[in-house]
């Protein structure tokens, strides 16, 4: 088990290679990009050298990121954007990772008790409130909370300034990602509850509360927990128009900046940073997968090489 | 199918919820011709607040916000609609040639659906738009082609299970050609269940489209759009928050009507049985 993990850690590095050449293809066809060099680096030779060609610049891009950990400069401010990015992703993390907890705590409780009230005026309620709450943007949660506990309680301070502030952001992705995993959560629980160990465990004797929690919890999590990557890509996604709405100084707000002064080189290195995020978080999908699924873990055990997806 | 239609239309909640829709469309689409100033004039007082000459006031630059409002309706409400269209038949072509197919054709497009909607839309649409070139409208494909893969599932699935039904097979039997029996039965059967997608479908690119003009990658500044309207509203949320609320408000009611209608289509389909 530990090995086939050491070669899923071992594959993100060609799968982030495989996004890093997808964007250097497409921003190969954009026009008014300088082609001969989309990346420049600290230690360049001077302006009359000559471009190097498409494939030396993926080739030397792929190297620079994993060895070096040197993304290039900031196409306009010049200076390293390593640190820059270091420090945004940071920023990012912080609120994806304390949100996706949030999401979690939040959602499977919502999404248990929805499926076992089934048909009932709790069920019917976090049900329209799921659809609700993922179906609009979340600017418009954003704005509503704010307007709730800034303008109107006065309560927090409109944009983030002490630790408190944070909050509000937070709770905007943490609501989104909740109402995702709550929507999973309930279907599989509920999908559970029809199976016929749990009428076994029932007519054995057992309280309702002891076959839902102990036997039926353990089953519906696998649904829950197989959307980890899903939701992190959503609350990734919902950061950028959060980071906006706050004004946090995050990958998010730093990618829009981007991209409406045509930043080649911050543009590509939040891509794959993104992508590099993005990869990890499927290998943890997979870890608790193994955690929640003992049958898997026999599986891996015994040296098959099943590779699964963290998708439904 | 008549008696679909008379279920649905003894549905209040849907009923309302088509009258709301049609009543905002009118209003996009009639009040920018019928108000007296245009949507980038400047008519020189600076965030009046609502007053008969300006029903809902004037933003910080002051133009007239009921103008600006319908104006930007008419291109979100557009780009919502056609980016749904587009990927419901897009999306449905896709579905009934794999469902009907089948083989390797269907495991391959199959795989490159999976692969298309394992990236976020959102990403996705700000990337395409990137590509082909912003403020030129070209995120409506963006976000069409990321509609596409609920679509093709759906109805990939539906081909099959009717494909596989006796009466396929005998008309078959009977010399039918391939696109005979997808026009006449297959597209019959599976168009309903579409119908209900499209409004979903519509409602995500209306998200997707706001986002778009809020982060400000959709479309340039001096044309609204309901996202951008949010976006320079939400500046002065202390001092005239209306400017933000207003067009939140809008994008909330419109994605809400239209859940609500594709509710009330799925559960006309239902109630008669029968199509689905």
């Amino acid at each position: 088990m530990i090995g086939y993990f050491c070669k899923r850690i071992l594959l993100i590095i060609p799968s982030v290679m495989a996004v890093i050449l997808l964007i250097f293809i497409l921003m190969s066809f954009l026009a008014g990009t300088n082609t001969a060099r989309m990346v420049q680096y600290a230690d360049d030779p001077q302006e009359s050298a000559p471009g190097l060609s498409f494939l030396e610049q993926y080739g030397k891009y792929c190297f620079r990121v994993f060895v070096h950990q040197d993304f290039g400069l900031n196409d306009i401010s010049r200076l390293p954007l390593s640190d820059e990015l270091l420090h945004r992703t940071g920023v990012t993390l912080r609120i994806t990772g304390i949100s996706i907890l949030a999401t979690y705590l939040l959602g499977v409780p919502l999404g248990v008790l929805a499926a076992c009230r089934r048909g009932r005026w709790q069920d019917t309620l976090i049900t329209s409130l799921t659809t609700f709450f993922s179906a609009i943007p979340s600017f418009c949660l954003a704005l509503a909370l704010i307007l709730f506990f800034a303008v109107r309680l006065r309560w927090v301070h409109v944009l983030p300034e002490t630790p408190a502030d944070d909050l509000i952001p937070l709770s905007t992705l943490s609501v989104i990602g909740a109402a995702n995993v709550a929507k999973v959560t309930r279907a599989g629980m509920a999908e559970v509850l029809e199976k016929p160990f749990v009428l076994s465990l029932t007519s054995l004797g057992l309280s309702r509360r002891s076959v839902i929690l102990r036997h039926g919890l353990k089953n519906a999590l696998i649904p829950a927990f197989s959307v980890f990557t899903t939701v992190f890509a959503q609350l990734l996604c919902g950061s950028i128009v959060v980071e906006r709405f706050f004004s946090i100084p995050g990958l998010g707000l730093t990618m829009i900046r981007a991209i409406s002064s045509r930043a080649t080189a911050t543009l590509l290195g939040c891509a794959t940073v993104v992508a590099l995020i993005m990869s990890i978080c499927s290998v943890i999908t997979d870890l608790l997968f193994v955690l929640v699924n003992p049958s898997l873990r026999r599986t891996l055990s015994f040296g098959s090489s099943m590779r699964f997806r963290g998708r439904r | 199918m008549k008696h679909n239609r008379r279920s649905f239309f003894r549905n209040p909640i849907a009923i309302t919820a088509l009258l709301i829709l049609v009543a905002i469309i009118l209003f996009c689409f009639i009040y920018p011709l019928i108000s007296s100033f245009e949507y980038w004039q400047i008519t020189g007082d600076r965030l009046q607040p609502p007053s008969p000459e300006h029903p809902l006031g004037t933003d910080k630059l002051g133009r007239d916000f009921m103008t600006r409002i319908a104006f930007g309706g008419r291109i979100t409400l557009s780009v919502a609609f056609f980016s749904g269209l587009i990927a419901a038949v897009v999306g449905t072509a896709i579905g009934i040639l794999c469902g009907y197919v089948g083989g390797s054709t269907d495991s391959v497009v199959m795989r490159l659906i999976d692969a298309l909607s394992s990236v976020p839309s959102l990403l996705l649409a700000i990337v395409l738009d990137y590509m082909l070139g912003m403020g030129r409208g070209y995120f409506l494909y963006g976000i069409a082609i990321a509609g596409i893969p609920p679509f093709a599932r759906l109805v990939r699935s539906a081909t099959l299970q009717i494909s596989g039904s006796a009466y396929i097979e005998s008309s078959r039997a009977l010399g039918a050609r391939p696109l005979c029996v997808i026009r006449e039965h297959v597209v019959r059967n599976v168009l309903p269940l579409a119908a209900i997608q499209v409004t979903t479908s519509m409602a995500d690119a209306l998200t997707i489209c706001t986002i778009l003009g809020y982060i400000g990658v959709g479309i340039n500044p001096p044309t609204p759009e309901w996202g951008a309207l949010f976006d320079s509203g939400k500046e002065l949320l202390r001092t005239s928050s209306h400017l933000a609320i207003i067009p939140a408000a809008a994008i909330i009611l419109c994605i809400i009507c239209l859940y609500l209608l594709g509710n009330g289509i799925r559960d006309s389909l239902s109630s008669s049985g029968g199509d689905v």
